[in-house]
């Protein structure tokens, strides 16, 4: 079960946080917590991909509110340093404009574009895994793409 | 990565979501291998059993469970009750026949008044209570007015419905009875003219009447409701007058033996009047300690007040014993229709429905002290639940 949603869900974490190593741990991080608690996984309320990207996603939101709480403690104390993205986060052959223009958005407008784009879940199943209604899901999409296309595009007008 | 100028923007987006879902990050060789060696170590654990999930067939089975827990303790809970419901029951059924049918009844203001007449042969019977013995016989009526009685109780028999008349009679032991009678008459004018009629009766039997009500409306039934108390000894003649007033719609007696109980009390109060003698003779000893002393007249207070006690309950029973009492009601209408006997069954039911709305009053109590706090909590919930949302969201705007 681990590894055929593992692509799945290293994906969706990658596209979430922006950063593959990040990306890499949190997915470990994530399989580590479903595989101690299978046993409530409950296959008549969401598929076992759902429930795994469900988990992954509690623990990216954690990792943000620990990097939110890193930051305001750096800033308290003046000591803040701009955080590198290190290496390319959303795949490799990724187009540069496509890369920037992805790291552009934010993460939940990366977040809708990983399950609908990459993951292929229909807008249902979204809009009930993010807890939002399905024309909310489908306009955060459609905002999503169009804001990526315009960078991508003024990125390479630029 | 190089654009068109006229591209359709559709196209431009499917063109992008190709480009991003052939590029999807793959997982590194290392996470790869670490998670298949977590897999791996999980599926070598044993896995726990896993917690019973509260889903739709299981809550609509917990639920029926819950209603045959709930319907099974009203069962039990009846079962339990039930002699004294039986005996409450037996008790009510005995007084709706009388009582219990006309709302208008006050007692003790009847015109005939509430308490016994001063010659009347009760009185010397409530003194005289201390005294009786098993030996004596209930006294009997004199020769006048035992051939009055017969020849009423005879011209009574032949009366309209004076046939089912209930014999009831407790020979020589002291035994309270209790008749319940319904009679209809004609008119407003004849219920006036035997209310009168059957007072006449319980005096001339050396009774009296305790309440008296009479009710004639202007339009509709009028009723008269009589309770007397007439001497038990002659019971059964008051009870063939009375019932020849009228035709009879309803009867019920009962007889309750007080004879037992009256000779058990007669047996405490020899034994206590034993024990004070002895006491008294004690303390006239000139050789008692101050102490010895004090404690053996407490000891003779408390034996002369249960003396006390024990002769008002006796005279109370003897008195009980010797004055049965009959309730009259005289009516021209219709006995309304009385309640039957129920049936094991509907007795079953009725205990178990009494449970059930019992069950089902303590969990509303319980509901309703709960409820302000079961409030709080759904709103503390739902408060929680938001900041959630809305930190998750900010998290997610960043």
């Amino acid at each position: 079960m681990a590894r055929d949603h593992l692509d799945a869900v290293h994906a969706y974490v990658a596209y979430l946080v922006g950063n593959r190593s990040v990306a890499e741990d949190l997915t470990a991080t994530a399989f580590e917590k479903a595989l101690r608690n299978w046993t409530r996984f409950d296959p008549r309320r969401a598929s076992a991909r759902t429930w795994l990207c469900a988990i992954a996603r509690s623990v990216a939101l954690d990792h943000f509110r620990a990097e939110d709480r890193r930051r305001r403690r750096e800033d308290a104390y003046a000591l803040r340093q701009e955080f590198e993205i290190a290496e390319p986060g959303f795949g490799d052959g990724l187009s540069p404009e496509l890369e920037s223009a992805l790291a552009s958005l934010s993460a939940g407008e990366r977040e809708v574009i990983a399950l609908r784009v990459l993951l292929e879940w229909d807008a249902e199943t979204v809009a009930r895994f993010l807890g939002i209604s399905r024309s909310a899901c489908s306009m955060r999409l459609s905002r999503a793409l169009e804001k990526l296309s315009e960078r991508v595009a003024s990125d390479v007008e630029a | 990565m190089s654009r068109p100028e006229n591209e359709n923007p559709k196209d431009r987006l499917e063109k992008t979501a190709r480009e991003l879902r052939k590029h999807r990050p793959r997982p590194s060789e290392t996470l790869v291998s670490r998670i298949e060696r977590l897999a791996e170590r999980a599926s070598s654990k044993r896995p726990r059993p896993a917690r019973p999930r509260l889903s739709r067939p299981r809550l609509v089975l917990a639920l029926a469970a819950a209603l045959v827990i709930a319907v099974a303790g009203a069962i039990v809970h009846g079962e339990l009750q039930q002699p004294s419901k039986t005996a409450a029951s037996k008790q009510s059924i005995l007084e709706m026949t009388g009582q219990d049918m006309f709302t208008h009844v006050k007692k003790g203001s009847g015109a005939a008044g509430s308490k016994p007449p001063a010659h009347s042969p009760v009185q010397a019977d409530t003194n005289a209570a201390d005294q009786y013995s098993e030996a004596l016989p209930p006294p009997a009526p004199t020769n006048k007015s035992a051939k009055r009685l017969s020849a009423l109780s005879s011209s009574s028999a032949s009366a309209q419905g004076a046939k089912g008349t209930a014999q009831i009679t407790s020979g020589n032991r002291l035994a309270e009875l209790r008749a319940v009678l319904t009679l209809k008459v004609n008119n407003s004018d004849e219920l006036s003219r035997k209310t009168a009629e059957a007072m006449k009766i319980a005096r001339r039997l050396s009774g009296y009447v305790v309440t008296t009500q009479t009710n004639v409306p202007s339009r509709g039934v009028a009723t008269s409701y009589l309770v007397l108390k007439v001497p038990a000894t002659r019971s059964q003649d008051a009870l063939i007058a009375i019932s020849g007033l009228g035709k009879i719609l309803s009867q019920q007696s009962s007889l309750e033996d007080v004879k037992a109980t009256v000779t058990a009390q007669g047996k405490s109060i020899q034994a206590l009047r034993r024990e004070i003698a002895s006491l008294e003779q004690t303390l006239s000893q000139q050789t008692l300690t101050p102490q010895a002393r004090s404690q053996l007249q407490i000891e003779l207070a408390r034996d002369r007040a249960r003396l006390s006690s024990l002769r008002t309950q006796r005279t109370k029973d003897i008195l009980r014993g010797r004055l049965a009492t009959i309730t009259l009601t005289l009516t021209t209408g219709d006995l309304p229709k009385l309640p039957t006997e129920p049936s094991r069954i509907h007795k079953a039911i009725d205990r178990a429905w009494n449970g059930l709305s019992s069950e089902i009053s303590w969990a509303a109590t319980g509901l309703i002290v709960a409820s302000p706090f079961l409030l709080l909590a759904a709103v503390a919930a739902l408060m929680i639940r938001a900041r959630r949302r809305r930190e998750e969201r900010r998290l997610l705007e960043k």
